[in-house]
């Protein structure tokens, strides 16, 4: 028989246990749903992180699009949607090819390792292809993850139709602005074949005048059936000659004629010169003589030089013609040969020498414009290309002409521009532009 | 009238059409045409003109220079540009001074007036204030 004593002092125990157990089970049960509690404002907060980063890639400024391996399209954002004109299921699931226009993007791509990423179409132009619109330019930057196991590649696509635009104006405005400068020199180079041709027209009218007596003398004479009209001829004929300067005229009207056509053709070759270049030209290349642009640019920066520097000219014969934007090659001609007639005044030379030439270098043409003017200094021979980069003062330039000459080399006909220069010696420029493999066959 | 006119500019086709012309819209002037500022300077230093017409830009010596420097050794000519620059150009061609500034293209007979007008103004007082 168990004393009830202990027995008491059992159930004592037993109910102090359970009192424990069940105070540690509703602590435990506490800190689960605290748990519990935590986990689910996580949940929402991971939730709401989610939320946020689809948010933000969905409608972040710049397209920005997920392809595979096998060019893929895997996801789309909304400024994809917009630079593209496509459909969120119409991009999913796409090849990225059909909307960028890259013969060789995979071959790039494949190059790519993890977090390095690659831009394309910040030198070279790159197009993409809007559903309706079709082809505009494009910038693109991709990198590459490995997620999963999977190698996944995130695009970054910009929209630079506007940026393009703007640069093409900018062109345009510094074209006019060497119009601008160029024009009182191209306006004195005009005057003065003008001047003279006016006073040739002057002289020959006066001329014809003299000569009228002349005419109707022998008109009189000849035409009278009288004999004795045509005894004393000799004698006036000579009296009458010397009276008008028969002799003087004879050289000097041939002389006037002659140099009154020069004159005419010097202002029409001014003139069309002018025309040509002030042309804004359409955006597309066509087969041009670069000899051709090269005179034009020497006959409208004339002014600029002749006073200043003796011009040597050596252009090859048997260049083949190249596609090009013939007013922009012009502009570029016409920049390195205004520069090289400021580099020889600022050096003060009284000898100053201007050399142009152009040649073929295999599958190149390549133009080359040397002065013995003042030279690039050391220090600011990486920023010649600079956009507003300039040495000049006021009125002389706004520091936009070599940052043209390059992206109009460079950008726009994939060619180079290279350059020597030593302080007070003169510089060389070296423009390089290259033939297509039919326009360098046709003239081998 | 009888003027005595030295012509300068470095175009020698202008010279020429110059002379021919001016033989019969002036043909009581006596005139020279010389090539350059430098050769101007040689005649001038032989001879007196009534009236030097130069370019303003020329190779070598230009016609400010020209004009400053026959202001003192032949102060009574009359000193008067004829250039082909245009109101854009720069003021610093325009030199203070000549007493007459022309821009070509100028013909015989506007040349004719405005020189002879010039010489019956400032006849005798030809230094400009």
């Amino acid at each position: 028989m168990l004393d009830p004593a202990i027995l008491e002092r059992a159930l004592k125990r037993e109910k102090k246990a359970r009192k424990e157990a069940e105070a540690f089970l509703e602590a435990k049960s506490r800190e689960l749903f605290e748990a519990n509690q935590d986990l689910l404002q996580l949940a929402a907060k991971l939730q709401q992180q989610i939320d946020q980063t689809q948010t933000i890639l969905r409608t972040a400024a710049e397209g920005i699009l997920t392809f595979s391996e096998q060019g893929v399209i895997e996801s789309f954002n909304k400024a994809a949607e917009e630079i593209f004109g496509l459909g969120l299921d119409e991009a999913i699931g796409a090849k990225l090819t059909e909307l960028i226009l890259v013969p060789d993007l995979f071959t790039d791509l494949s190059r790519l390792t993890d977090g390095q990423p690659m831009s394309f179409g910040l030198n070279r132009k790159l197009n993409g292809n809007h559903k309706i619109r079709g082809s505009f330019p494009i910038e693109m930057s991709v990198s590459a993850v490995e997620l999963e196991g999977q190698k996944i590649f995130v695009g970054i696509v910009r929209d630079v139709s506007l940026r393009r635009a703007l640069e093409q104006r900018l062109a345009l405005a510094q074209k006019m602005e060497s119009v601008g400068q160029l024009a009182a020199g191209v306006a004195h180079e005009l005057n003065t074949p003008i001047q003279y041709v006016g006073d040739n027209a002057d002289f020959l009218d006066n001329a014809f005048q003299q000569l009228e007596k002349l005419f109707s003398f022998l008109d009189d004479r000849f035409l009278s059936s009288d004999e004795s009209e045509v005894s004393g001829l000799q004698e006036t004929y000579s009296e009458l000659s010397a009276e008008i300067q028969l002799g003087y005229l004879r050289t000097q009207i041939p002389e006037a004629i002659e140099q009154s056509i020069v004159g005419t053709q010097r202002v029409a070759s001014i003139v069309g010169a002018m025309k040509e270049f002030s042309h804004p030209g359409k955006d597309q290349k066509v087969p041009c003589s670069l000899n051709r642009i090269i005179e034009n640019a020497l006959n409208i920066s004339r002014n600029e030089w002749k006073y200043s520097a003796e011009l040597n000219v050596e252009l090859a014969g048997d260049l083949p013609e190249i596609m090009c934007l013939p007013g922009e090659i012009n502009q570029v001609i016409l920049n390195l040969i205004v520069n090289a007639a400021h580099a020889i005044s600022d050096r003060g030379l009284e000898c100053g020498k201007i050399s142009v030439s152009s040649l073929r270098d295999t599958d190149h043409l390549v133009i080359a414009v040397e002065d013995n003017g003042s030279g690039i200094a050391e220090s600011e021979r990486h920023k010649i290309f600079d956009p507003f980069f300039t040495t000049k003062e006021v009125g002389r330039g706004t520091g936009q002409g070599l940052a043209i000459v390059y992206s109009i080399v460079v950008d726009r006909h994939q060619g180079q521009i290279n350059f020597d220069s030593t302080l007070n010696e003169g510089t060389r420029f070296e423009v390089r532009l290259p033939l297509s493999p039919k326009e360098a066959e046709a003239c081998n | 009238m009888q003027l005595k006119v030295l012509f300068v500019d470095d175009d020698p086709f202008l010279l020429q059409a110059l002379e021919r012309s001016l033989k019969f819209a002036c043909p009581d002037w006596t005139t020279m045409f010389l090539s350059s500022a430098e050769a101007a300077l040689e005649a001038l230093s032989q001879e007196s003109f009534d009236i030097l017409v130069t370019d303003i830009r020329m190779p070598g010596m230009n016609g400010v220079d020209l004009i400053e420097s026959v202001r003192e050794s032949n102060s009574e000519m009359l000193r008067v540009v004829l250039s082909g620059q245009s109101d854009l150009q720069q003021p610093i061609d325009t030199p203070e001074h000549a007493h007459l500034s022309l821009t070509k293209p100028c013909s015989s007979k506007v040349l004719k007036a405005k020189l002879e007008t010039l010489a019956a103004e400032q006849g005798g007082s030809n230094e400009r204030e």
